[in-house]
């Protein structure tokens, strides 16, 4: 399944991790696939996550699933990854006509043993602090452009969500943060997620050192390994994630009908 | 990072008590914390759970400059939070810093390499005025004073009031007295509720709103070497802190230049 040899069982693992992590309240059960409704920006939390192959077959299923994101008013969006079900799931969509879009990878990093949190940045330029969800998802919603309506659902997700997320945020002298992120911690598993840094602030090598010290308040919790999940077209990202130790280890991608991209 | 002094010139009006539990109640809140026991008799150190006499490295190493906080620091097994221990060893730090430059800069100095790394540094200064205190003052951006609602408490308050301008003058002017939180209380003791009221009337909105009950509890856990809050968190010595930890955060908040924007 993958080039590295990481093995699958753990790699199934790192996948649910994903999954808990990103729950949100507006989720049902359809014939085993997960159907997700929240009206944030983060796709993972609108789409189905086709986790078990169920008994009806992927067309009935699809029609049990499409008019729930019609009541939501959000377009239907289908994840797939190497372990959706059933198997020949991709091939079905496109066969159908759904688009394929937003490929994606996971990358892990196996150990966290050399993921130091010590050091400072700029002393008494710049601070780093714990952040509650509401805050968080207000300041990353600002950066990306998000709308209201997401920003409330994003605050929502992760003050509600069955695994504990840490956000930290980096301000700079004048107060403003300028850099953000936030790590979940589910037993070994350390997710980081919306890790953003704002465009005047890149390129200082800020986001590195808000990874580690996130990776490192995940270890200090438990956490022996960390996951990540990103856009595949975003060089800039995937290099700070290797210069962390990330390792690429599976991809994923998005599949939408047609007219709803 | 901010960083806040437990102090009152009066000894058993339960510093190091407020000291832990407040580290606990932080730590709840999903607070990265950091308690610096400047006591030689090690109270805070043997109430986080780390025994004083097992210690390799000490406060007294971070202040005579042969070890970093990185080095020194513990995890309190129950408390969530990480400790800088002392025992009686400390107590000679007092005459060897004397003939030391920085010498009472020098736990300042330590805590910036960790700036990144904490929320909140809570430190239990001792209850005189010493070397080591000073190291505390000079350290803090803010002093939280214990007090028990008796007669003579409010004389140890003017000579604690006395040092921290003189601190505020000479060696930190970003030092101020955050609030003082009121200990120990017994409602049913008119006089308590009468000195109560003075510190109100006399001190206003430095006066914190919560107010922490005697507790049986409270007083049971060091025994334990457990905070209150972990060791019996239904209790309403427990739950007063963790109020308290609350209005902590808010207050601390509010002492930041900005808000998250």
């Amino acid at each position: 399944m993958t080039a590295d040899g990481f093995d699958d069982g753990w790699l199934a693992r790192i996948e649910e991790a994903g999954l808990n992590a990103s729950t949100p309240r507006e989720q049902r059960v359809i014939d085993g696939w997960l159907v997700r409704l929240a009206p944030g920006k983060a796709k993972r939390a609108r789409s189905i996550q086709p986790v078990a192959p169920g008994r009806l077959g992927i067309d009935k299923k699809l029609a049990l699933c499409l008019p729930l994101f019609a009541a939501a008013e959000l377009p239907p969006i289908v994840r797939i990854t190497p372990f959706a079900q059933p198997a020949r799931l991709d091939e079905h969509l496109a066969e159908v006509g759904m688009t394929r879009f937003d490929d994606s990878l996971v990358m892990v990093l196996p150990s966290l043993d050399g993921i130091a949190s010590t050091g400072t940045f700029d002393s008494g330029a710049a601070s780093l602090e714990t952040v509650d969800a509401r805050s968080f998802a207000a300041w990353v919603g600002a950066a990306r452009g998000s709308s209201a309506r997401e920003v409330a659902a994003h605050a929502d997700r992760i003050a509600n969500a069955p695994v504990p997320h840490h956000a930290l945020a980096l301000r700079d002298r004048d107060g403003v943060v300028v850099c953000g992120g936030q790590v979940a911690v589910e037993g070994s598993l350390a997710g980081l997620y919306d890790v953003f840094t704002l465009g005047e602030a890149r390129g200082r090598g800020l986001a590195d050192r808000l990874c580690r010290h996130l990776l490192g308040h995940a270890r200090r919790l438990g956490a022996s390994a960390g996951y990540l999940q990103v856009d595949a077209a975003n060089a800039g990202a995937r290099r700070l994630y290797r210069r962390l130790g990330f390792r690429d280890a599976y991809p994923y991608h998005y599949r939408t009908p047609a007219a709803a991209v | 990072m901010r960083i806040f002094c437990i102090a009152n010139q009066k000894g058993g009006v339960g510093k190091t008590t407020t000291t832990v539990n407040l580290a606990a109640g932080l730590a709840q809140l999903d607070r990265r914390v950091l308690v610096v026991d400047l006591d030689p008799q090690g109270n805070a150190t043997m109430g986080s759970g780390i025994d004083k006499r097992a210690l390799d490295l000490s406060v007294y190493d971070v202040l005579l400059e042969n070890a970093g906080i990185a080095e020194v620091r513990q995890a309190s097994p129950k408390g969530g939070y990480d400790v800088i221990g002392a025992n009686r060893e400390l107590a000679g730090a007092e005459v060897e810093l004397v003939g030391l430059e920085r010498r009472d800069k020098r736990l300042r100095s330590a805590l910036a390499k960790v700036a990144d790394d904490y929320d909140f540094v809570l430190i239990d200064c001792p209850p005189s005025l010493s070397l080591l205190t000073l190291n505390g003052l000079s350290s803090a951006h803010g002093v939280v004073v214990p007090m028990q609602c008796e007669y003579f408490a409010l004389e140890g308050l003017s000579d604690l009031v006395n040092t921290i301008k003189q601190v505020h003058a000479n060696l930190n002017p970003g030092l101020e007295v955050i609030g003082i939180l009121r200990v120990m209380f017994d409602p049913r003791i008119t006089l308590q509720t009468q000195v109560s009221e003075q510190l109100k009337a006399h001190f206003g909105d430095k006066v914190f709103d919560t107010v922490i009950p005697r507790n049986v509890r409270l007083a049971e856990a060091p025994s334990y070497g457990m905070p209150g809050v972990a060791f019996d968190p239904a209790s309403k010595g427990a739950q007063a802190f963790v109020d308290f930890a609350r209005e902590m955060a808010a207050r601390a908040d509010a002492l930041r230049a900005a808000p998250v924007r």
